[in-house]
């Protein structure tokens, strides 16, 4: 393994750990701003209506109203939505983990007809605004008959060339000589795949589940078209549903707006230990 | 030339690209298709979009289980239209063949829909004569070329509310009997600078316009003054003249004198509305409609709040409000829906609906006899006599084919002018032009 | 595990290399029996990358190519989605030349993206710099940097607003307590771009802090000691050594930042609607008007062939540019 930053500094002298003292006081004032936002929710979370409506602004909630995390959860079926929200998050990473790791492995190790150019008009999509082709993709899954169903907001959001991208920068870093050595053992291309190219990939894979998961979780332009009916909803439509028309209940929103962000929070946790390392193996070049 | 006629879709083509797969709703609901009746299990499955407000689905999904209950083949399915844009959310849906069988649709929205054969013309579902039992401008705004392509269900108007401690405070103890009676312009500026300057409110009244496609609540203003957005025969702009530059001055002024929160504005989302900027004592009036009367009774306390009448200038005229409800070309079952509708509209319906969600009913019959409204009763029937004063002419414009598009160009100046330095000259002409772009293209 | 011949000399490796400690079973005792060398043996390998990336061709085609085509076919047509529509060659790319509100979107989309991307870069790339080193609770603090990178652009729309309320944010109150007075933040021309710009640097730098760490991670101490052989400074480490090393990483920042900047929506159209007057209207935001509240599918579809194309053009270009900047190292 190379010597990373970290390690190189450890040996640092007297005046660098008082520089390094004032770095850390930077970085933690940075991250206090960062946190701001979050802990604003937060205590919004826990206010009254009648104290967010306030003249007087107070950065502490005078009354700690916990109740207003399950009064907002049982205020509308975000039991349910969540279900919808895990059931299209899980089924797309596993969708596109799968087929994103076949195709960038391919783009990177393989010379064939059109290599260039297909891979070139995926990576393109990135540059489509949705909102210019949202009619013709609703054309297609309502004939595919999949309005209202997991299939109709899955499989549009799995055309994802970030994932191909990434995962072709990847494969790039796995030694050719490697495959063909597996080769000339006989074994066939998808046994290759299987066994010598996915044992090698957890770090991709991590990049991909993590980023697959936190935007199909997040999803809202396409979803709102996709899902008509409320039973169908994923959790981002139910936050738009709390917004009234007339009134929004800050507290209850905010509170379940903080909700929604734990379950990607987990995943970035379980998967942290790769994360970074993932994206640093990835390439990026 | 048709890009994409979704009608020229046959069912059968539709069921055998899903194969069958898909056994869920919307398999049923094609299935209920095959004849054009009812579908294998007998049994006719209709949905129905309202708007998010909590106490109208109440209503609407207590009326559908009446219905269900006496038609047991029929099953109504009572959703919710996601907050955002209509538009946009029930445009995709026409264009792939999946609109909801019954919509709930403002006099304003219904316009290009009913021109452009997206909706089901009720014609032969309704007996002859069926129309006169409603107020005829109503009836006029769902017609197209003679005939009808919605129901009219219930309307609704703008009215002034009003902080009773705030005017307390004031020392107003006296307030107008009737419409003819309400504040002129002028003795409204007089108590919004005082509640301004006076009372505990920041800002001196909000005005529910905000958020897409609301910005005709402005209009009544316009008429006040006499002005008009549209000549009679709509052909041409008619905004652009002394009158119409005066009522966009007029409001321009609520802005530069801080009389009204600077993100009470058109194109300003919902992070405050007007009700809320109302419930929490921010502001010591807001001119809303009759409807807002359910949310403040869950909102604010019920001793604390009271409406009056609706401004007036040189003339009278609040907002026309409410909704039609209407049938989509996508519904395989027009008879039944139609049939549910015309339930939903009868006298006794009607009658139910208005009275739990603060609604003015269309009824000729209703009308006359008034309705005995549980909460608020004297409040609710200022507004009930309010709706009386909606002019005629601003009808027509609201309910005219192009209206949205219109109401887009309209909405964009106005916040324009509201939040920078154009002119109400310039806004007058700008929207003047942007309106015979519409009419012209 | 002798047979892995060419590991371990390029810094980008690390992570495969660790996977391949990791992956336990040697490959040869995996290898399948020898086949005889019939049609299909002889022809995998040219068939093989077709059926590898079928699965994607296949979602690619139906949900974007095919839409893509679509929206390029109707660009040339007028057509108000429920209506008719009806060929007009050109004219709705010449009507973007004449529409001032198009120009006035692609200029708000122009200052958008260049107040969110350079600035989330440095502040990204400073934060990585930080970060790199062994401070405690680093752990924590680049969470908390990343931590806003998983919020849904709705959620982070509306915190944006309620932060920078007009009557209630707590942003104008803090400032207050500073003697600054308040300041309409979404309700004034001047101030409601730099508060989106504000609220999508909060989710941008932690990703782009996030990126640049992994390529500092990549970046061979060797370099570094060579350096300090030299007698450079921590500002030429940084010139000579970490800046140039970065670039790959700097160029691939760049280009996703400009995608997401450019094509920007759900912020703006929750927290200001594109208001007050035009002042946050984008393109994508103006697509999307006149596609559904104008009912002008082929204009808003002609804008949407535009951009694409627009981006597209930046990236090649800047492809080209990096290309030729790594020839001169």
């Amino acid at each position: 393994m190379n010597m990373t930053g970290a390690k190189r500094f450890s040996k640092a002298s007297g005046a660098s750990r008082a520089s390094d003292t004032i770095r850390w006081i930077v970085a933690a004032i940075g991250a206090l701003v960062m946190l701001f936002p979050l802990y604003w929710m937060f205590a919004t979370a826990l206010k009254s209506k009648g104290e967010v409506f306030s003249r007087q602004i107070h950065l502490w909630p005078t009354q700690w109203e916990w109740s207003n995390f399950s009064k907002a959860w049982n205020s509308m079926p975000f039991t349910h939505w969540y279900i919808n929200s895990f059931a299209i998050a899980i089924i797309a990473v596993i969708i596109t983990v799968f087929i994103n790791l076949l195709a960038g492995y391919t783009f990177a190790k393989y010379k064939f007809w059109g290599r260039d150019i297909i891979f070139f008009a995926m990576l393109s999509t990135l540059m489509i605004p949705i909102q210019a082709i949202i009619v013709p993709e609703f054309l297609i899954i309502s004939k595919l008959g999949w309005v209202d169903s997991y299939w109709g907001v899955v499989f549009p959001r799995a055309a994802e060339a970030f994932g191909i991208f990434m995962v072709r920068q990847f494969m790039m870093s796995i030694p050719d000589d490697l495959i063909e050595a597996a080769r000339l053992d006989g074994a066939s291309e998808f046994t290759i795949f299987r066994k010598i190219i996915l044992p090698l990939s957890k770090p991709a894979i991590a990049v991909l589940v993590i980023f697959t998961f936190m935007w199909r979780w997040n999803d809202f332009e396409w979803p709102i078209v996709a899902l008509q009916s409320q039973h169908a909803y994923t959790v981002p439509l139910g936050l738009n549903l709390m917004q009234g028309p007339y009134g929004t209940n800050w507290p209850y929103l905010m509170a379940m707006a903080l909700v929604s962000i734990i379950p990607i929070l987990i995943i970035f946790v379980l998967f942290q230990r790769y994360f970074v390392q993932g994206i640093a193996s990835t390439g990026l070049k | 030339m048709k890009i994409f006629d979704t009608r020229t879709y046959s069912r059968r083509d539709f069921l055998k690209v899903s194969g069958g797969a898909l056994a869920g709703a919307s398999a049923l609901g094609l299935a209920g298709c095959g004849g054009g009746s009812q579908g294998s299990n007998g049994k006719v499955n209709l949905t129905f979009f309202t708007w998010n407000i909590p106490s109208d689905t109440h209503s609407f999904k207590h009326l559908a289980k009446e219905y269900e209950a006496r038609h047991k083949n029929v099953s109504i399915n009572v959703q919710i239209v996601p907050n955002g844009d209509f538009n946009e959310w029930f445009q995709t849906r026409l264009a792939g063949g999946k609109a909801p069988d019954i919509q709930r649709i403002t006099w304003q929205q219904v316009g290009i829909y009913k021109s452009q054969g997206a909706l089901v013309d009720f014609s032969p579902y309704i007996p002859k004569g069926y129309s006169s039992a409603f107020e005829p401008q109503f009836w006029q705004a769902i017609s197209y070329k003679g005939k009808p392509y919605a129901l009219p269900h219930h309307t609704d108007t703008f009215g002034v509310f009003y902080n009773k401690k705030y005017f307390k405070q004031l020392g107003i103890s006296n307030f107008p009997k009737s419409p003819q009676q309400g504040w002129s312009w002028n003795d409204f500026t007089k108590i919004a600078h005082r509640v301004k300057n006076e009372t505990g409110a920041k800002y001196a009244f909000s005005f529910g316009f905000q958020g897409p496609t609301t910005g005709y609540r402005w209009l009544p203003v316009l008429y006040q003054h006499g002005g008009k957005l549209l000549s009679n025969d709509l052909k041409k702009p008619a905004i652009d003249s002394p009158a119409g530059i005066e009522a966009l001055a007029w409001t321009k002024k609520w802005f530069e004198e801080g009389l009204i929160p600077p993100d009470n504005t058109v194109k300003q989302t919902q992070s405050t509305t007007a009700a809320d900027l109302f419930a929490s004592g921010t502001v010591g009036m807001m001119l809303h409609g009759d409807w807002m009367m359910a949310y403040l009774k869950d909102n604010m306390k019920d001793s604390e709040w009271d409406a009056t009448y609706m401004i007036r200038d040189k003339g009278l005229a609040s907002d026309l409000g409410g909704n039609a409800l209407t049938i989509t070309k996508d519904c395989q079952n027009p008879d039944v829906a139609a049939d549910f509708i015309k339930f939903v509209v009868d006298k006794k319906n009607m009658k139910y609906f208005c009275t739990n969600s603060q609604f003015i009913p269309i009824r000729k019959s209703l009308v006359k006899e008034g309705l005995n409204y549980p909460y608020r009763p004297e409040t609710m029937n200022r507004f009930v006599q309010q709706s009386k004063t909606i002019p005629q002419d601003m009808v027509s414009v609201e309910t005219f084919n192009s209206f949205q598009n219109i109401e887009s160009k309209l909405e964009d100046q106005l916040d324009l002018m509201f939040t920078s330095s154009q002119s109400p000259e310039k806004t007058a002409k700008n929207i003047a032009s942007g309106i015979r772009s519409v009419l012209s293209g | 595990m002798a047979e892995r011949p060419g590991l371990g000399f390029s810094s980008r490796e690390s992570g495969v290399e660790t996977a391949l400690r990791q992956n336990e079973q040697p490959t040869r005792s995996n290898r399948p029996p020898q086949k005889q060398a019939g049609w299909w043996s002889r022809h995998q390998k040219r068939i093989i990358p077709y059926i590898f990336i079928t699965p994607n061709l296949l979602v690619f085609a139906v949900f974007m190519f095919i839409p893509l085509l679509f929206a390029f076919y109707v660009s040339f047509h007028q057509w108000s989605l429920i209506g008719t529509s009806q060929f007009n060659g050109f004219s709705n790319y010449s009507e973007m030349v004449h529409d001032h509100q198009f120009w006035q979107s692609l200029r708000n989309t122009v200052v958008y993206t260049i107040g969110t991307v350079p600035t989330s870069m440095v502040l990204g790339l400073a934060v990585a710099l930080l970060l790199n080193r062994k401070l405690p609770a680093r752990g924590l603090l680049r969470s908390i940097y990343f931590m806003p990178v998983v919020i849904s652009g709705v959620v982070v729309a509306l915190v944006g607003e309620w932060l920078f309320n007009d009557n209630y944010g707590i942003v104008d109150e803090v400032l207050g307590r500073f003697g600054v007075g308040t300041i309409h933040w979404l309700s004034s021309s001047t101030w409601a771009m730099p508060t989106l710009i504000i609220m999508t640097l909060w989710i941008r730098v932690g990703f782009c802090m996030v990126i640049y760490l992994a390529g500092l991670q990549s970046i061979s101490s060797m370099y570094y000691d060579a350096a300090k052989v030299d007698g450079a400074t921590v500002w030429g480490q940084f010139r000579h050594v970490t800046w140039p090393l970065l670039k790959p990483t700097t160029f691939l920042i760049l280009i996703i930042n400009v995608i997401f900047s450019f094509k920007v929506f759900d912020i703006v159209y929750v927290m200001t609607g594109g208001g007050p007057g035009f002042s946050t209207t984008v393109l994508v935001q103006y697509i999307y008007e006149q596609a559904f509240q104008n009912s002008d599918l082929g204009y808003a579809c002609a804008m949407g062939v535009v951009v694409y194309l627009l981006i597209l053009i930046f990236t090649v270009v800047q492809w080209r540019i990096s290309r030729q900047g790594e020839s001169t190292y």
